[in-house]
């Protein structure tokens, strides 16, 4: 694990280093913006997990993957070593995002709103859904897998503008707010220490299950 | 002897293409040129070996050990060189080659630094610089530093001055000397077979046609020359492949004895591997 976390910080230091200056800088400021609870963790999250990938497409680019499942490591522990990467990487800069969006001058949420448990609640669950379904596409089609997952998503957004007269917006509003109201409804059922533990468990047991699936992928993967 | 590299039954089909019950054996302390012409299945045996494409059927064993079961240890045990290298191009030779070592318990810095004063690669130069020949030999440095005890070489030889390519061949040669580590070694250079190898394997549209020692073959293998007579179909048999043309008939024999008896008259060369991967390429064909 350490020798593949090694490899990538080696291999794309530099390029990790520029993104990792300049790309929480982008966030903060954006998110700063942002005076919407819901939207907020809608939005952040996604540029948080865009960054793992961003990584893995240099190799993908490359072609280099050939290489590295030469050497002495199995496809599971090389899936491992990614995902446990990805989750590092997506936390830094989720904690680095929101530090700067809550000491940018003029940000329209408070930092006691920003750093409150259903803002970090509901940003790792929208983390770990986008993560847990980006990972298998990108397993199986590479980087064509992000811009299959784009493509889904504006088509999505596409038709429920259409349909928006006919389903009516709440629906609509419903959807983005399925995340953001388990976590409150949690919450308020249990408390905030067993909410935080059940949402935790919840994003775990989802995570597990996409590296099972990427793992299935991974296993038919040929080069 | 033991066998480095055993081969059984191996089967994968592609669509228009099929590995067909490959078996094989590369014996300690021996070297074996996997032969055959381009799209016969090489570089896809080496894949399996090292489970980059999945078999559908079939056993591969690395020193005796089950290449899935038992794939870290089996990787460990062996170097290996891809036919067109690839790896992360913007980074310097040094970073690739410190992201590699950890990997290897075995691995000598000393020999690899050696290596690259050898090959005249410099280590600040990154991947991207180099040309292929280089990238070859970088990566020939890189298999040859961690004392892999089954070096496997899909077309290692592609883009290599001679100078560099009969220098590689001796380097083969001298890593088998202490009779435990072995070679394979894919190509559709034939030349670099009859400098090298021990053992021969022939493939042809995903089947192996002939594996045997060098040795064999060349004492078993011969080209007939002659004129129409060896067209006669009852002594035709004898042939592996017939090939006519306007100055008269060529044949592939591995009966030289019998040949000799049936056709007194005809000349009789010895063959050497690209003969015998001609005839029965174009005999498959034509035949």
């Amino acid at each position: 694990m350490i020798k593949l976390f090694r490899k990538d910080f080696i291999l794309h230091k530099k390029f990790a280093l520029g993104v990792g200056l300049v790309y929480p800088l982008y966030i903060g400021y954006m998110g700063s913006r942002i005076g919407h609870t819901t939207l907020l963790p809608v939005l952040c999250a996604f540029l948080y997990v865009i960054v793992p990938f961003v990584l893995f497409g240099r190799e993908d680019k490359f072609k280099a993957e050939t290489f590295t499942l030469s050497l002495p490591v199995t496809r599971r522990e090389y899936l491992r070593a990614r995902f446990l990467l990805s989750w590092i990487l997506m936390l830094l800069m989720f904690a680095a995002g929101s530090l700067l969006m809550a000491v940018v001058p003029g940000a329209k949420l408070p930092a006691a709103t920003v750093f409150g448990p259903r803002m970090v609640l509901s940003s790792l669950a929208f983390i770990a859904v986008y993560f847990g379904l980006l990972m298998p596409l990108f397993v199986r089609f590479g980087q064509a897998g992000l811009l299959v997952f784009l493509v889904v998503l504006q088509i999505t957004g596409v038709l429920l503008m259409v349909f928006r007269s006919s389903v009516g917006i709440g629906l609509i509003k419903t959807l983005f707010r399925l995340v953001p109201n388990a976590v409150a409804e949690i919450q308020a059922a249990f408390g905030p220490a067993p909410a935080v533990f059940a949402v935790l468990s919840l994003l775990a047991l989802f995570s597990y299950g996409s590296f099972s699936l990427s793992l299935a992928l991974f296993r038919r993967k040929e080069y | 002897m033991a066998a480095a590299l055993e081969i059984s039954g191996l089967r994968k089909s592609y669509k228009g293409f099929a590995l067909k019950d490959v078996s094989f054996a590369v014996p300690e302390g021996s070297i074996m040129g996997l032969v055959g012409p381009n799209g016969a299945g090489k570089t896809t045996i080496v894949k399996l070996i090292l489970n980059l494409v999945r078999r559908q059927a079939g056993a591969i064993k690395v020193f005796g050990l089950d290449n899935l079961a038992d794939e870290k240890a089996v990787k460990n045990r062996i170097g290996f060189v891809h036919e067109t290298p690839a790896l992360v191009e913007d980074v310097p030779l040094r970073d690739i080659a410190s992201v590699v070592a950890p990997f290897y318990p075995c691995w000598n810095p000393a020999l690899f630094q050696a290596m690259l004063r050898e090959f005249e690669l410099p280590a600040g130069k990154k991947f991207k610089a180099l040309s292929h020949g280089m990238k070859m030999k970088f990566s020939l440095a890189l298999a040859l530093s961690h004392d892999a005890d089954l070096l496997i070489l899909d077309e290692p030889t592609s883009g290599l001055d001679p100078v560099f390519r009969r220098e590689l061949l001796d380097r083969l040669a001298g890593v088998i000397q202490d009779g435990r580590k072995a070679v394979l070694f894919s190509t559709h250079v034939t030349s670099d077979l009859e400098r090298t190898a021990d053992y021969v394997t022939l493939l042809l549209d995903g089947e192996v046609v002939l594996s045997a020692p060098r040795d064999d073959i060349r004492d078993k293998w011969a080209v007939v020359k002659g004129g129409p007579e060896l067209l006669d179909p009852v002594r035709r048999p004898l042939f592996r492949a017939v090939r006519e043309s306007p100055y008269g008939v060529e044949a592939l024999t591995g009966d030289i004895p019998a040949s000799r008896a049936a056709f007194p008259s005809a000349v009789f060369d010895r063959a050497s591997i690209e003969d015998i991967m001609v005839f029965l390429h174009s005999g498959a064909s034509h035949d």
